[in-house]
């Protein structure tokens, strides 16, 4: 019989976040309601549900906010049930009030044509997302910022590789695992965008790790629902909702 | 009973840099550092695998490592005291080829470096303090770069904020204690040269951290002035004195 919780806590990129999931583009907070941790909330019967999910997310940022909001202690562990959506090793989260520095007095407005909606996270936590693929340009009384010629091209030199990424993202993954485990919440950790199949230091048996090593939730809805692949490479809710009962059956059968 | 390990990681004061003389980073320091005389006190064997300059990120990553191929390798947590030396905020590590290849654009060229880290990893750990010189030989001629310089500046902007740096600190903290009580392991956490404002989430008046409001070099700075050496760390006097006030902590509250 199926352990019944109060409370669904989830964090991870845009895919935990649902973007995408009501329509192309679309990365409003309703498509939270169309995202998999809330389809997994339905089906494991929670009242609550919590999804501080940001697209663009860092694998450091889940890391941070996770650790953060669960030592709080807000979600008592012994009613709640975590997931976990680790995301591409290469991205970062960076000190928006440093970068926007640049511009004297400016201050990024997602709802102006200046500020992208992509800075949800400076509004909430004065940090900015970048990943190999985002396009950021902030241009304000003839100054422009360029984050992709200031951040990712340094990125790339300098920390986006394998060997130094891998183990950053095993290290964290092993903290969080047992971490969850001491303070009493069950959980589940799934890839988001890619698998990880060089581990060399994860243990792919721990019931915890949903296909850690050998799949993720884009790869396995780009394989089963290329009708439902978005503009913006997320998928709609149709994916969502049968990825959650793939992890329903999964949670199921590993607590029998 | 089983023969007890004490695993030590943290960056140069937890090395035991400079204790063989100014500038020194010889790995033979790692034998009279404050942590080895703690294993002594212990009678326990003594793994330190502290870096000089290491970042608290890898410091965090490469302890969990460690300890998962511990228990790998039979050792029970049991029988581990855990010894973490957490650094200063402002420090990162990078990745050393695109910036060996930048300063030789093309060119063959040979490169030694006095970096541990660049020789175990292929990193570089910098930050705003220190330099990093390299020297290094290409076609026949001796270049020495400043490492700090080209990568430096970015993180100064982007990255080196301190309630950003203070946030994640504490997140690494708070979870590798966590993951040291669910195995079972004793530890001791202790700040070398680390400045923190308040917190939301650690409590610093835990045993478990010792003296974490002040920091190794700043008691080292006020007992012990005439212990400093050229690069900031301190002689063997001071480190036998830190030893001794860590293991009477650690008596006194069963740690």
């Amino acid at each position: 019989m199926q352990k019944k919780y109060k409370n669904l806590y989830a964090n991870g990129d845009s895919f935990v976040f649902g973007m995408e999931s009501i329509e192309d583009f679309s990365k409003t907070i309703e498509n939270k309601n169309f995202a998999f941790p809330k389809y997994l909330h339905d089906m494991l019967g929670c009242s609550t549900y919590v999804n501080n999910a940001y697209n663009g997310a860092s694998n450091d940022f889940i890391f941070r906010r996770t650790v953060f909001d669960l030592t709080t202690k807000k979600l008592p562990p012994e009613e709640t049930f975590v997931v976990i959506g680790w995301t591409s090793p290469h991205r970062i989260d960076v000190d928006g009030k440093g970068f926007f520095s640049q511009i004297p007095n400016f201050i990024p407005d997602p709802a102006s044509p200046e500020g992208p909606a992509a800075c949800a996270e400076f509004k909430d936590h004065q940090i900015m997302f970048v990943n190999p693929g985002i396009i950021l340009n902030f241009i304000k009384d003839n100054i422009k910022i360029d984050a992709n010629k200031e951040i990712i091209e340094w990125c790339a030199k300098y920390i986006w590789t394998d060997n130094l990424q891998v183990p950053l993202i095993e290290s964290k993954i092993i903290a969080l695992d047992h971490m969850l485990t001491q303070l009493g919440y069950d959980h589940i950790f799934v890839n988001t965008v890619i698998n990880l199949p060089y581990t060399d230091h994860l243990d792919p048996s721990c019931k915890n790790f949903y296909k850690i090593e050998s799949d993720s939730f884009y790869q396995w809805a780009l394989k089963t629902y290329p009708a439902e692949h978005r503009a913006w490479n997320h998928f709609s809710f149709l994916a969502h909702k049968s990825y959650a009962e793939i992890l329903f059956n999964y949670i199921q059968s590993r607590d029998e | 009973m089983n023969k007890k390990t004490v695993y030590a990681n943290g960056d140069s004061f937890v090395f035991g840099m400079e204790i063989l003389g100014d500038d020194s980073r010889d790995p033979a320091n790692k034998d009279l550092s404050f942590v080895k005389k703690i294993a002594d006190s212990m009678s326990a064997d003594y793994i330190n695998n502290a870096y000089n300059s290491a970042t608290n990120e890898f410091i965090f990553r490469k302890t969990l490592i460690d300890l998962e191929k511990l228990k790998q390798d039979g050792i029970a947590p049991a029988d581990v005291f855990v010894i973490i030396g957490w650094t200063a905020l402002h420090r990162e590590e990078i990745v050393g080829k695109y910036l060996l290849d930048y300063y030789h654009a093309g060119y063959s060229y040979k490169f030694k470096s006095d970096s541990q880290e660049y020789t175990d990893f292929g990193t570089f750990f910098i930050s705003p303090s220190h330099s990093q010189k390299m020297r290094i030989v290409a076609n026949g001629t001796v270049q020495t770069i400043d490492l700090i310089g080209p990568a430096a500046e970015f993180c100064s902007m982007c990255l080196w904020d301190d309630d950003f740096q203070q946030e994640k600190l504490e997140t690494k903290i708070l979870a590798l204690q966590n993951y040291l009580e669910h195995n079972g392991y004793r530890y001791i956490f202790i700040n070398t040269c680390c400045t923190l404002g308040s917190s939301k989430l650690i409590n610093f008046d835990s045993p478990k951290l010792f003296q974490f409001n002040t920091s190794f070099f700043d008691w080292g700075k006020k007992y012990f002035p005439n212990s400093l050496k050229l690069k900031n760390h301190f002689n063997e006097t001071a480190h036998i004195a830190f030893a001794k006030l860590v293991i009477d902590h650690i008596n006194q509250n069963s740690l």
